[in-house]
Parts: structure tokens; sequence; C-alpha cells
């Protein structure tokens, strides 16, 4: 009572905080549910969608003020540049007839220029050393026009209404100045009016920016939705629920496609976890309930000592196969999670292999099969030495226990484009293709093998190792018998003197 | 959010107070252009009457001219006195 009272005050603690909790692993998820449909009154500020939306609309009218601006910029740029350029050409024109024919051809160049004015701009004004107008069209010298040779912007009447002008003034001999200038009033009413314009504008853009931000927040919602409902129906136990795609192939897609293969990993896992204990809990069953029996029996009907010893040695025979097979699943176990490739060192499966097929000779000539062996003298790679031993050792103990008698079991082992493979080849019955791909199931126990004797961890082992070494597991039917071949492709160490080449590959019959 | 935001204010100011002319400077007495006068009219109408033979075009053009200008619109009668004088100076015999 105690432990359970305070389980469930830790749990409560856990959920009020909001982390997850070991006991109970589906009630914080349920709490997460919850709170994410609970009305929130800071869930607008935090949106991510409606961030998105706001940068949306911030950088669109960034992006259009910029390109108006730039617009304005220019095209005033071009129009002063033109002015200046008609003011130029218009005085230096000016200067040559003063130099043709002094004063009077110079006033009366001003008056045809001035008469034959269509455009009703140009603005002339001849004045002597005391600033009294000779010619020209303007009223009196401006007073700020002090210098010659700089641009002044000059504001005028005309005909009583206001106007602007740019004009350049010219020092002439005896103190004479000449100013020549343009009516620039449609440049300025240009330049004046776009500011106007860009207001408007710029509200226009911001309702624009506004809309296509919601519409941008819309679709973000509307593509994320199909992730949370389904993370929500998960955590609400429909393990089953899968993101749906929408089928255009965009990222979108990519990403409903990944989560999709990570939850079908998960169940994966999670069916072979539940499968696993179940096979633990059945396979297990047998020998404790037999070693139980022995000792019951044995308690209630032995009849000396002698009997009694040999009961309880029974037993512990049956107790130890118990501990063999959890061994072997720690083992596998360890192996999965990829401690143990810390220890990888430069291994040569040449002398290993020809070792292990020395070892398991006599074993084949118990049960009269021959064994052959067809490895390079010097075969290098990476991994860990006793691993693999015990993989390959593992291959030779089923290809000898399934073989029949007077058959032949084949290991054979050479390099690869990646790394090496090392294969095992008998002619027993195989494995029926139906179930080859659960074959390295932990405890997985085909209908061939299950009247034999094991645990159905031997090939879940091989697999783990050639996994652990980058490799993989790949068992074929032999036609007849079963073909076994495990690749390692660790990184192959480089070696002085290379022997890859099959020179002691001449076949071994060491049975 | 806001230092996006602030950073935009900052970038847009220039542009904003260049395109609203919104620096301070005196405006200097604006002159007077002496072209946009009735006086300078009469002058344009009395230079055309130095000569005495005119194309259609142009008669039609001096005497529209002349009414603008009676009529208060000086810079339009002027427009077209100009207009006139142009063609007699470039395809007519000078008087």
């Amino acid at each position: 009572m105690r432990g359970i009272c305070c389980g469930r005050r830790v749990r409560n603690q856990q959920t009020k905080e909001g982390q997850g909790s070991a006991l109970d692993p589906l009630g914080p998820s349920r709490d997460r549910v919850l709170r994410t449909t609970a009305p929130d009154p800071n869930f607008m500020i935090r949106s991510a969608s409606l961030k998105l939306a706001a940068v949306y609309g911030l950088l669109f009218a960034a992006s259009a003020f910029a390109l108006v601006f730039f617009l304005w910029w220019t095209t005033t740029g071009l129009l002063d540049a033109q002015v200046e350029a008609a003011i130029r050409a218009d005085g230096q024109g000016l200067e040559e007839r003063w130099d043709e024919g002094g004063l009077p051809a110079m006033v009366l160049t001003i008056q045809e220029r001035l008469t034959e004015n269509v455009d009703d701009d140009a603005i002339y004004s001849l004045n002597d050393a005391l600033l009294r107008r000779l010619s020209g069209n303007l009223g009196s010298w401006p007073a700020n026009v002090t210098q010659s040779g700089v641009f002044y912007e000059l504001p005028v009447t005309r005909a009583g209404i206001k106007s602007l002008a740019e004009v350049y003034s010219y020092n002439l001999p005896g103190g004479m100045r000449l100013l020549v200038g343009r009516d620039v009033k449609g440049r300025a009413q240009f330049k004046h009016l776009l500011p106007g314009t860009l207001l408007y504008s710029a509200m226009l853009v911001a309702v624009l920016a506004l809309v296509g931000g919601l519409v941008m927040r819309g679709l973000f919602q509307r593509m994320v939705a199909d992730v949370s409902s389904t993370a929500a129906a998960i955590a609400r136990g429909d393990l089953a629920r899968r993101v749906r795609r929408s089928g255009r192939g965009d990222e979108f897609d990519a990403m409903a496609e990944a989560i999709n293969n990570m939850l079908e990993r998960i169940a994966k896992l999670m069916d072979g976890v539940r499968q696993v204990s179940n096979s633990i809990a059945h396979d297990l069953r047998t020998p404790i309930a037999r070693a139980r029996a022995r000792l019951e029996d044995a308690a209630a009907h032995a009849q000396g000592e002698e009997e009694l010893r040999a009961a309880v040695e029974r037993a512990v025979a049956d107790l130890d196969a118990v501990t063999a097979v959890f061994q072997a699943l720690m083992r596998i176990a360890e192996i999965e999670a990829g401690a143990r490739r810390s220890a990888f060192g430069e291994i040569d499966l040449g002398p290993l292999l020809a070792d292990l097929a020395e070892l398991y000779s006599a074993v084949a000539e118990e049960r009269d099969l021959t064994l052959t062996l067809s490895v390079p003298d010097t075969l290098p790679t990476q991994g860990d030495r006793d691993l693999v031993q015990q993989a390959v050792a593992n291959l030779l103990d089923n290809a000898i226990k399934f073989s029949p008698a007077g058959s032949e079991v084949a290991l054979s082992a050479g390099p690869t484009e990646k790394g090496v493979r090392i294969t095992v080849a008998d002619h027993g019955p195989g494995i029926p293709p139906a179930e080859l791909a659960r074959a390295t199931e932990r405890f997985f126990r085909g209908e061939v093998a299950r009247s034999t004797p094991g645990s159905g961890l031997g090939l879940a082992l091989v697999q783990a190792v050639a996994t652990l070494h980058y490799g993989a597991l790949v068992l074929e039917d032999a036609a007849p018998g079963l073909r076994a071949t495990m690749t390692l492709q660790a990184p192959v160490p480089r070696m002085d003197a290379p022997s890859s080449t099959p020179h002691g590959t001449a076949i071994a019959t060491v049975a | 959010m806001i230092r996006a935001a602030k950073f935009l204010l900052l970038a847009m100011g220039p542009p904003l107070l260049a395109l609203s002319g919104a620096t301070a400077r005196a405006e200097p007495e604006p002159v007077i252009i002496l072209t946009d006068t009735l006086e300078y009219c009469e002058q344009l109408q009395h230079r055309t009457q130095q000569w005495p033979v005119m194309s259609p075009d142009v008669k039609y053009l001096v005497r529209e001219g002349h009414q603008m200008c009676d009529h208060g619109e000086i810079r339009l009668g002027i427009n077209r006195l100009r207009r006139a004088l142009r063609i007699l100076n470039h395809h007519t015999p000078a008087p």
C-alpha cells in the first residue's frame, strides 16, 4: 500500500510540472493533450503561424516600399540629369554667341530663344556688373545666386502662380553675368506627388501583406494540424494512426513520410519487445516448471541421498539452460546497443576462420559431415574478434545441426566492395521462404527447428553482430539447404602486403 | 519581432524624409518671370506683324494667340504666337 501511495503522489507531482512519468507513460501525454485544447489567453502571441504571418507581412511591405523608393529615386535622378544637361548646353551656346558677337549678339540670341520657347520653360537673365537687367525674362537677379558654376533651385512666379526653377550662372567679361535655367515645376510636382502616392501604396501594401500573412497562417496551420492531431491520437492510445499525405510531393509530404516511417519503426520495435516478452515467458516456463517438478518429486519420493543429489543436479542443469538464455539475450542487447564498437580492432579473418573450421571439423566428423573451407590466407577487417567468432560458430552450429549425414557444410569468405563476407552453406532442410524474414527474430523457431534443441537466439545474435559491424545477415535458399551470408563493412585497415587474392584459397577439407 | 520592426523603421526613415522633403530650409523670395505677361504677348503680336505674307496655318495661330491673350489666357496665347513665330523664322523669308 505504501508503495502504491507514494507512486501516485510522485506521478501527480510530475504531471503538475508537465514532466514525463516513468510509472504511467500515457498520463502526462494525456495531460498535454488536454492542455493544448484548453483556452490560453497568450496563445495568439505565442502562435508560430501568427509570427510567420507577421514576418511575411513585414518582409512584403519592406520589399514593396524599397522597390517603389528605388523607382522614385532613379526617375527623379534621371529627370534632374536631363534638366542640368539642357541648361549646360544652352549656356555653352550663349557663351559661343558672346565670343562671336559680343553683347548685341547675346541679347538678340536670348530674345530669339525666348520667342521660340514653345515649351515655355526657359529662363534667361543677362545682367551688367551692377546686376541691372540687360536682357532675359527674369524680373531681377536672384539674391541667393552668388556663385557661378553652381546649380541653384529658385522659386519663381509665373503669371502670379508659384513655380520652381533650376538655374546656373556664368561670369562674362566686363563683370557681366548670365543666368540660364529651366522651369522644373513638373518635376517638383512629380517629386512631391510621390510621397502621397507612396503613403496610399503603403496602406494598400499593408492590407495586402495582412491578407497574405493570414493566407500563409491558414496554410501553415492546415499543414501542421494533421501532424498535431496524429500525435494527439497516438498519445491517446491510437497507435495505428498515421499522418495523412497530401500527395503533392512537397516538403510537408516528405515530413509526413518521415514521421510515418518513424512511427512504423517504433511500432515494430514495440511489437518486437512484446514478442520477446511473450517468448521469454513461454520458453522459460517449461525448464523452470520442469526443474520445480523434479525438485518437488525428489523431495517427496527420493529414496536416498544419491537419488536426491541426482534430482538436484538435473534441476541445476535446467536452471543453467535458463541462465544461458538470459545471458544470450543480454549479449544481443549489449551488441545492439553498439557500445562494443569502441573495442573494434584489426582482425584477420583468414586464420580466425581456419581455426574455427578446425575446431568444428571434429563435430562434423562425428555426424559424418564434410566441412570445407574456402578462405584467403589473409582477410583483414575491423571488428570485434570474439563477436565475429561467436557469430560464425552459431552459423556452423546450425549448419551441422540440420545437415543430413554424408552431406557437406561449406565455410567460405572473401572481400567485397565495401568489406568482407562470410558464408556458411549446408544441404539441410533449409528455411521455408515464408519463414525466412522472421528467422532472425529472437526466439523464432521454424517448423523444422521445433523438434531440435535450441533457444531460437542464434541467428538473432548473428544479425546483431553483423549490424554492429555495419553489415547484414542474408539467408538464402541453397536448393537444397540454407546459405547464410554475413557481411561486415567496418572500415578495412591498410596493410603493407595486402593479400586479398585467394592464393591460399584452395579448398581445405578438414573433415 | 520587435527588433525586426525597429530595424525596418530605422531603414525606412531616411527615404521617408527624403520623399516628404521635410528638411528645414529658408525659402528665398520668388523672382517674377516676365514672359508670362500681357505685355510680352503684345510684343510677340507686334513681331508677327513684321511678316506681310503668312500661310493660312500661321495666320490662324496668330489670330488664336491674339484672341487668347485678349481673353486672359495669356500663357496659351503666348504659346500660339511662339509657334507661329517659330514657323515664320524657319520657313518664311525674313522681312
